[in-house]
């Protein structure tokens, strides 16, 4: 993404996305936070106040103060620290998941859309099949057969997402195949995989970015839900929905054990949405206007 | 719905009134108990009313009070109290004579005979589900319509009153008429009959009019207290206390150690505690390839846990600690074990024995746990105490089934958490962990030793269960820590005024009908 | 028409046999052996390799899905509860009310209230009442709904005691878990009903009718929002069943006894006949729910429904 100051009108795609990104207030606040979770995520170790993982049984069920911002949970651990260092669990599970589903949609539906006929078919009836079942009891049904925990949970949330990414690739791809650009292509004799991959992939972009970046809200709601009924990440790993899930026995005398862990999901899935809403706007401008 | 319900009050109070004289008119106040109604709360579904179906928790909690058994068991391996069988004697090593009760009619009027009781031990043991207390049975000789010999395949301490306290005996004929097998419309010989069963959510009985046993003889868990009882499934902890305190239910179970504050000494409540014969304990893979088949890296690992620290982060300090492999509630526990050493918490000793192991900078072990809340909790207190020792602690948690199935394979794990427990002896607790027998050559835990097996047998033997017997095997096994009893907790059973005394049955769970009211508060 | 619906019931019966299939699949591959949870933790090796042999488990995959394929599709007989004995079809018969209550009343509820918001939205494009109406909605669909449900429950059941926390019964037993499962569709129903209006207010007949000198509200309520919602009525159908899956984590926060407590339990005891009954049952709601919205469509859009009149033709 090269671009020079002079250039600053910008006339690539990409600056005229994020310029309209920049107008669009809710969208910057959206994504600072955002960033501002990725760097939470990434420094852990150095931000939290205490290690998430020492109990201290003498200070069990701290009420929120000085030493302990959010209090301390039925073990005497720091639940600030905890949520701090947790926010690795619940980002990866949300980007790692989104990313496989979106490479496994976008091969299985380029390949549909592009050769059409009875591949097409076929890869569409199987996806008729997972799509039968809503994402959240698919998942749980995978991560039956897995078992719980953290990578199985990813593999879970992957496999119920692939459907609606590869529909949404076909999609696209039957639009960009009725372009003259592709007949032009063909004409001078490019392969099928490099066509794609140059020239219909780029097209489609748009379109799935925003629908990635939805994904990755709900792919945490979705896990936190998981975690929550015991087939998700399991504790002591201090996943969201996991300190959710047991804390939830003392909501009567200690709710800030479900208090903190509940909003602190909220501010990440409502920031990953209004990046993601915002980018929708910028990248099909024509609601907005 | 509401007439008919409203025309079995009427008919009951009518027929209650005119017909039976064991009906219960409160002196002084004018409530009829027989119209009043109990609720109680159980954190588990029935799931079925099935006889000798496999016995979850929901089940053991209510199916008392549709069926009967031979013998009421007065306590965990205490004495038997007569039920459908009015007595027992024993004719040789392997042989009980068992005379049951010549009234003995179903709530279908159909009569019980010893052609009955051998058909519901066959059936019990054919299905399987409760294969613990009756594989023990070698046959049965019905000898008249009221008298049956159990001739048993084992002269096991226990063995006989094991087989007596847990089948449920139930007509032949009305058995096998119902293609249901009685799963929901039961036909049993207890007190109630069963009136509606809605899965996961609720069940409730109704008092027999013409319950077959006379009042003198009746059987304490088999009376009839109050009209109606109503079973209300509550699964979680918090729920199940907020239920009992806005009043939706007059007594509930497995009250929370976190929650006893707002029963105990609150006036209109009461609070029970009863400690549990389910001791929490871990046991440590044993098998030649995994590092726990050292002995002293067992033994440093029994030192680094602080019981009394895990009995007070798990259960609240309500309980105690344990002195061997299970808890001290049974009647052949050693008291003068109390007073013994069992691996009390000694870090120096655990890097000590940890060094000696051939681990002087630490070791990494995976511990199992099922994902049930207490244990999940224990896990990580476990992983904490044991980090300080220098042993550092993977968890791996999975569900109940996945528990029950990797903890047959030597690969899965290096220890786990388990409860145990038996419904008789402490010997028994041991024999499910280290009878060698019953795992093909081996212990639940991979250990062979055929001094041990020879020991365990002894002291399991009726002939041989002596005090010196069972001491050998708690030494040996106290030596080997091929498992180590950690503590066991409390149940806590609160209630309101309408209940003065509660009925509990030797598994410490509630019969409801059987409990003794407070007439007054009902009005 | 007809004929399109029949093809369509057609259809669905491929998509149901894959949908056990792959259920079945799932579970012959999850690990853990049902027999150990039957017989409790105290039995023996040879005990527990009866039990196998009694339930089957030991036969080969191909054996078992045949068998189970037959039972399903030539006997309708989802066969029985390996831990409670009982037909699963009849559990399942007598938990599915409370699931579907909840998704049901949970889905009227937020059209109920995110159709409007989302008009309020559209029709103040970039002011105030739009941008408050989208951070409601954004904010509502950024909840996880048992969290919502947990809250909900301290303050109206345990600080107001307004309402009861657990269970089953009258209807206010369901006011709590249908108002937490709602919330997620309410901001999504709200969202697209505001871009559906938006796009509509623009076009051309909106225009004319507005030059014909109509009422704003009129004009709002009857050509705008009537086009505007054909995405809305795709949107409240994928959102259904999200919430029949959302409502299977809000049964076990407020214990209600429906199917996801039910597909959960029989998930950890490994009672793979109720829980490929189960999905089995979600699965066919969920087809259903799809046909009826796609026939919705062509109620609510003349245009659909010439197509389809078209196509029947066609293919006779």
């Amino acid at each position: 993404m090269k671009f020079s100051r002079k250039n600053r009108k910008g006339s690539s795609p990409f600056m005229l996305t994020f310029q309209r990104l920049c107008h669009n207030r809710v969208a910057v606040i959206g994504m600072i936070i955002t960033l501002l979770l990725v760097l939470i995520a990434i420094f852990a170790e150095y931000i939290m106040p205490y290690p998430y993982d020492k109990a201290d049984f003498m200070a069990t069920f701290a009420k929120p103060s000085r030493e302990h911002l959010f209090g301390t949970d039925d073990l005497g651990r720091d639940i600030l620290s905890r949520l701090i260092y947790g926010s690795r669990y619940s980002l990866q599970i949300g980007i790692f998941s989104v990313s496989g589903a979106m490479v496994g949609g976008i091969v299985l539906g380029s390949i549909a859309g592009y050769f059409g006929g009875w591949v097409d078919n076929l890869i569409m009836r199987c996806l008729d099949i997972f799509q039968a079942i809503p994402g959240m009891v698919l998942s749980i049904a995978v991560s039956a057969v897995l078992g719980p925990g953290f990578g199985n949970c990813i593999i879970a949330l992957t496999i119920s997402m692939i459907p609606s990414f590869s529909r949404m690739m076909r999609a696209s791809i039957l639009n960009v195949r009725k372009m003259e650009y592709l007949e032009a292509a063909s004409s001078i004799n490019c392969s099928s995989f490099r066509i794609i991959w140059r020239h219909v992939l780029p097209n489609s972009l748009s379109p799935l970015i925003v629908q990635a970046t939805m994904s990755v809200a709900a792919a945490i709601l979705i896990a936190a839900g998981l975690s929550f009924i015991g087939l998700g990440v399991q504790p002591p790993d201090p996943e969201w929905g996991a300190m959710l899930s047991s804390g939830r026995a003392y909501i009567r005398d200690y709710p800030h054990l479900v208090l903190f862990p509940g909003i602190t999901i909220m501010i990440a899935v409502l920031s990953l949405n209004m990046f993601g809403d915002g980018l929708r706007d910028a990248l099909d401008p024509k609601l907005k206007d | 719905m509401r007439k008919t319900s409203m025309f079995k009050v009427l008919s009951l109070v009518l027929s209650a009134a005119v017909l039976l004289p064991g009906s219960v008119f409160a002196e002084g106040s004018g409530v009829n108990m027989d119209e009043q109604t109990v609720r109680i709360a159980i954190p588990f579904d029935p799931s079925t009313m099935e006889p000798w179906a496999t016995m979850g928790d929901g089940r053991i909690d209510v199916i008392r009070h549709v069926y009967e058994y031979m013998f009421d068991y007065e306590k965990i391996g205490g004495d038997l109290l007569p039920s459908i069988a009015s007595g027992y004697e024993q004719v040789d090593d392997t042989t009980y004579r068992v005379t049951i009760y010549d009234n003995i009619k179903d709530s279908a009027g159909n009569p019980i005979t010893a052609d009955d009781v051998k058909f519901s031990y066959e059936s019990t043991i054919e299905i399987g589900n409760q294969a613990i207390g009756v594989n023990t049975i070698d046959h049965m000789d019905v000898i008249d319509d009221t008298t049956i010999d159990f001739v048993f395949n084992t002269t096991a301490a226990g063995a006989f009153a094991n087989a007596m306290t847990n089948t449920a005996i139930v007509d032949k004929e009305a058995y096998e008429a119902d293609p249901d097998h009685f799963a929901s419309n039961p036909v049993g010989t207890g007190p109630y009959v069963m009136d509606e069963f809605i899965p996961g959510s609720s069940i409730s009985f109704t008092k027999r009019d013409d319950y077959w046993q006379s009042e003198e003889d009746c059987a304490r868990l088999s009376e009839a207290n109050i009209g109606h009882v109503i079973y209300k499934v509550i699964p979680e902890a918090s729920q199940l206390t907020i239920a009992l305190e806005s009043g939706d239910v007059d007594i509930a179970y497995y009250i929370a150690s976190s929650d006893t504050h707002r029963f105990e000494d609150v006036e209109g409540f009461h609070l029970a505690a009863l400690p549990k014969d389910l001791a929490e304990v871990i046991l440590f893979n044993c098998d030649p390839s995994n590092v726990f088949a050292s002995k002293e890296l067992r033994q440093a690992v029994c030192y680094a846990i602080d019981s009394a620290a895990v009995l007070q982060t798990v259960y609240d300090g309500a309980g105690g600690v344990c002195k061997t492999y299970g808890s001290p509630l049974f009647a052949d526990f050693n008291e003068k074990w109390n007073e013994e050493d069992y691996y009390d918490y000694d870090a120096d000793k655990a890097k000590e024995l940890l060094a000696q192991a051939g681990y002087p900078d630490g070791i990494s072990v995976r511990l199992m746990t099922d994902n049930s809340p207490v244990h999940t909790r224990m896990a990580q207190v476990l992983q904490s105490m044991l980090s300080a020792a220098g042993i550092n602690v993977e968890i791996l948690s999975y569900d109940g089934t996945l528990i029950n199935t990797y903890r047959f394979d030597p690969t899965q794990f290096d220890l786990y958490i388990a409860n145990k427990s038996s419904f008789d002896y402490i010997t028994s607790v041991w024999k499910f962990s280290f009878d060698q027998v019953a795992y093909k050559g081996k212990t639940l835990n991979f250990y062979v030793d055929e001094d041990l097996q020879k020991m365990l047998e002894t002291a399991l033997d009726a002939k041989t269960h002596t005090e010196e017997n069972i001491d050998a095997v708690h030494y040996a096994l106290k030596d080997l820590a091929l498992g180590y009893g950690i503590c066991y907790g409390t149940n806590y059973i609160a209630y309101n005024d309408k209940v003065s005394e509660l009925a509990i049955d030797f598994k410490t769970r509630v019969v409801g009908g059987a409990c003794i009211f407070n007439p007054e508060a009902f009005e | 028409m007809y004929r399109y619906i029949l093809k369509r019931l057609l259809l669905m019966i491929p998509v149901l046999i894959g949908v056990t299939i792959l259920i079945f699949t799932i579970m012959y591959f999850t690990p853990g052996d049902p027999a150990t949870q039957i017989l409790g933790s105290n039995a023996t090796l040879e005990q527990l390799e009866a039990k196998r042999q009694e339930l089957g488990l030991n036969d080969s995959y191909f054996v078992r899905l045949g068998r189970y394929m037959k039972d399903v599709f030539l006997h309708f007989d989802f066969g029985n509860s390996y831990i409670n004995g009982r037909s699963v079809s009849k559990d399942i018969f007598s938990r599915y009310p409370q699931t579907f209550i909840i998704a049901f009343f949970s889905i009227a509820f937020a059209l109920l209230i995110g159709i409007p918001l989302g008009v309020i939205a559209a029709t103040n494009q970039n002011k105030l009442g739009d941008h408050v109406a989208m951070l409601i909605s954004l904010i509502g669909v950024s909840m996880p709904n048992f969290w919502v449900g947990l809250m909900l429950v301290i303050w109206f059941a345990l600080e107001l005691k307004w309402l009861p926390a657990t269970g089953i019964g009258a209807p206010r037993y369901y006011v709590l878990p249908c108002a937490a499962c709602a919330l997620n569709g309410i901001a999504s129903i709200a969202r697209q009903t505001r871009s559906g209006m938006l796009e509509v207010i623009r076009a051309d007949y909106i225009v004319t009718a507005r030059s014909k000198g109509q009422t704003e509200n009129k004009v709002i309520y009857r050509h705008a929002l009537c086009n505007a919602l054909i995405p809305v009525v795709t949107s409240a159908a994928g959102a259904f069943g999200s919430l029949l899956g959302g409502a299977l984590v809000i049964e076990t926060v407020f214990a209600i006894p429906g199917l996801g407590t039910y597909m959960v339990s029989a998930i950890n005891n490994r009672d793979y006949p109720a829980i490929q009954g189960s999905v089995f049952f979600v699965a066919l709601t969920f087809s259903i729910i799809m046909l009826l919205v796609d026939l919705l469509y062509a109620f609510i859009d003349p245009r659909i429904k010439a197509q389809y009149q078209g196509n029947a033709r066609i293919k006779v």
